[in-house]
């Protein structure tokens, strides 16, 4: 007969699995309902404003160094600017870090990223905190950093913050970590391990999951078109 | 509410991204004119482009394509409505987004899908399309009396020549001095040109096109186009920045195909006589002048220096600037028709503008758009600061 700890890490199991699944169903489902939401409609007056193809490559990599530099918010707040992009770089690295846990074998240059995405993890909660406190500057009522704002930079700061814990301090077994993500991306669940900073973790990965802006895939793109009206704007009387 | 019609159908894909796209970092509300004189973040551009999107999932999302489109709830819908037209369409926030959202062109679309669903316009805003179509301005004037009071009896109008002024209703109706020194500048370059007779230049379109009330505007278009096109017009100079920004940008898509002439804002028609020596300014200025940028001519279509260029003519003047001026330029108030029914917030907007122009110390603050000429005059009375106002054009024709 299963004793009650027994019991509880199996419930625990399947509630934290049952929900993984409903996430990753309803992120994959907003996914798809994006682009269904794009591609469903009319396009009354979009047209492409650059003709020549020199000109479209000089678009397309103004835009990518846009994209990746965050030059449009470098104009505007450089202050911002450092945070939001150490923030963005570091929390990329760290996700890249953590490929290792979902393949298996590991290959090399994965390796490397988690080697990387370790320093990365430092910087990122310190990121998020010097933008709070650059926001919180700014803002004298606080409009200009609404609650969903805040919700989401808590998120990921605590969740920045489990992570240096773990791998610093209280080392949860990564094997069996490992072992359990492999299994709910295979459908096979492994046990579950209950180390309750991996819990909190974990838990508030699948909350970010669920509450992830919609900007991340749009705003790229709107950069991408914005680069082309600026590139390609001619003010009036000024036509060839 | 029930809630059929599609919220996206009449947006381009561009525009659906650019509400997605948002990233709610909020960089926007600081340069606001509206945010600076309510301080209601409620009606702010991220507040309301989140609104937006859940008003796009409710009838677009695959969710409700495949169960159904879900009810509207009729208050957030109205509430929308109101903040959407409680906005200037200056396009500030579009201009520092630091994603690039193109609000300029936006607002006027989702101001459209209101008025689509019978949401809007409001107020005053609701007359003009039954103006434009009774008297072609949307002031309700009579159309005999557009240039009546202002045009100067001395100056002879050419009933064909290649260069064409369109006065606008703005200007003809509510900013005299402005449309009398245009004409006034115009006869001194020495060019002929032509207009079309009171009853013939109707309104350009614009107040309906931004107030989301399409219906008439092939109308006007081809009336105007063709009334040109038979003037023998290859060049149409216009003084309104909302006018010419309308001509320029949407006259070709209501018109089917490109126009048969340029059109020209009148600074920079009158930048051009300056350089090439057919205008000549006999009078200095010993004046510190300051030019206030109007956001359909700055942001809108991009004429910028030529104003300036203008003014550094006068001998004398001193040019000063705004803070935020070229394409970051502050709205006076009077942009979007919102002047029409948020009357308060447009004169508070008016009084910055006078507020910093006084400030830095100048003794004329020097507009270029009627509808700013109108407005800020109208914030000047009873305000504790005081300064002259001037249209650029009357400015230039006092050193003539
Ligand atoms: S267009 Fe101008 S008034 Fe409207 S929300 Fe943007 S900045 Fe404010
Ligand atoms: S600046 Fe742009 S991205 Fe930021 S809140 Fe305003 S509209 Fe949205």
């Amino acid at each position: 007969m299963a004793d009650g700890s027994t019991c509880y890490s199996k419930a625990m199991e399947i509630l934290v699995t049952g929900i993984t699944y409903g996430i990753l169903a309803v992120a994959y489902w907003r996914g798809i309902s994006a682009i269904v939401l794009v591609c469903g409609h009319s396009e009354p007056h979009y047209r492409p404003l650059a003709k020549s193809r020199v000109k479209k490559a000089k678009i397309l990599l103004n835009a990518i160094l846009d994209i990746i530099l965050f030059r449009r918010l470098l104009r505007v707040n450089r202050a911002l600017w450092i945070g939001e992009w150490v923030f963005h770089v570091s929390f990329a690295l760290v996700l890249l870090g953590h490929l290792r846990y979902i393949m298996q074998p590991v290959p090399g240059i994965v390796m490397e990223l988690n080697c990387i995405g370790k320093h990365a993890g430092y910087v990122l909660p310190l990121s998020l905190l010097y933008i709070l406190i650059v926001r919180l500057v700014i803002s004298e009522k606080g409009e200009y950093f609404s609650v969903r704002n805040l919700v989401l930079v808590s998120v990921i700061f605590i969740l920045g913050a489990t992570g240096v814990i773990m791998r610093y301090f209280v080392r949860p077994d990564v094997i069996d970590i490992k072992h359990y993500v492999l299994g709910v991306l295979a459908f096979d669940p492994n046990p579950l391990p209950l180390d309750p900073v991996f819990l909190l973790h974990y838990i508030l990965f699948l909350v970010l999951l669920l509450f992830l802006p919609s900007h991340i895939l749009a705003a790229p793109i709107v950069m991408i078109e914005a680069r082309e009206r600026d590139d390609t704007f001619v003010p009036l009387g000024h036509e060839e | 509410m029930k809630n059929k019609r599609s919220f996206i159908k009449d947006l381009s894909k561009k525009q659906v991204m650019e509400i997605k796209g948002c990233t709610d970092c909020r960089e926007c509300l600081k340069h606001c004119p509206v945010q600076m004189v309510t301080g209601n973040a409620d009606i702010s551009t991220p507040e309301k482009i989140k609104i937006y999107k859940e008003f796009i999932d409710s009838t677009d999302s695959l969710k409700a394509r495949i169960f159904g489109k879900k009810d509207i709830d009729e208050k957030l819908l109205k509430d929308f409505a109101e903040a959407v037209f409680e906005c200037t369409t200056c396009g500030a926030c579009g201009e520092i987004c630091p994603v690039g959202l193109d609000t300029q062109r936006l607002w006027p679309a989702l101001r459209r899908e209101m008025v689509k669903r019978g949401i809007g316009p409001f107020g005053a805003q609701r007359e003009m399309q039954k103006a434009i179509s009774d008297t072609g301005n949307p002031y309700n004037e009579p159309a005999e009396e557009r240039f009546k009071t202002w045009f100067p009896d001395e100056i002879k109008i050419a009933e064909q020549s290649e260069i064409a002024y369109y006065a606008g209703c703005t200007g003809a109706y509510e900013a005299h001095p402005m449309v009398r020194s245009d004409v006034l500048v115009l006869d001194a370059i020495g060019e002929p040109f032509t207009m079309l007779s009171a009853d013939k230049e109707v309104c350009c379109g614009f107040p309906l096109f931004i107030t989301g009330q399409h219906e008439m505007l092939e109308e006007l278009t081809n009336k105007l186009v063709s009334a040109y096109a038979e003037k023998g017009v290859r060049e149409l100079v216009c003084s309104c920045p909302c006018c010419v920004n309308i001509m320029s940008r949407d006259w070709p898509i209501f018109y089917g195909s490109e126009l048969p002439f340029r059109i020209v804002h009148i600074s920079q028609y009158v930048k051009k006589a300056l350089e090439e020596g057919r205008l000549k300014l006999s009078k200095g200025l010993k004046e510190k002048i300051i030019y206030h940028d109007p956001c359909y001519l700055s942001r809108g279509v991009g004429v910028i220096e030529e104003p300036r260029e203008v003014l550094r003519h006068i001998d004398g003047a001193e040019l000063i600037e705004f803070d935020a001026h070229g394409r970051n330029s502050r709205c006076c108030g009077a942009g979007g028709a919102a002047r029409k029914i948020f009357h308060e917030n447009a004169i508070a907007m008016g009084r910055l503008t006078i507020d910093e122009a006084v400030e830095k110390g100048a003794d004329r603050l020097v507009l270029s758009c009627p509808a700013c000429y109108a407005k800020v005059n109208e914030a000047m009375k009873g305000h504790k600061k005081q300064i002259t106002i001037v249209d650029i054009m009357e400015l230039i024709s006092e050193c003539i």
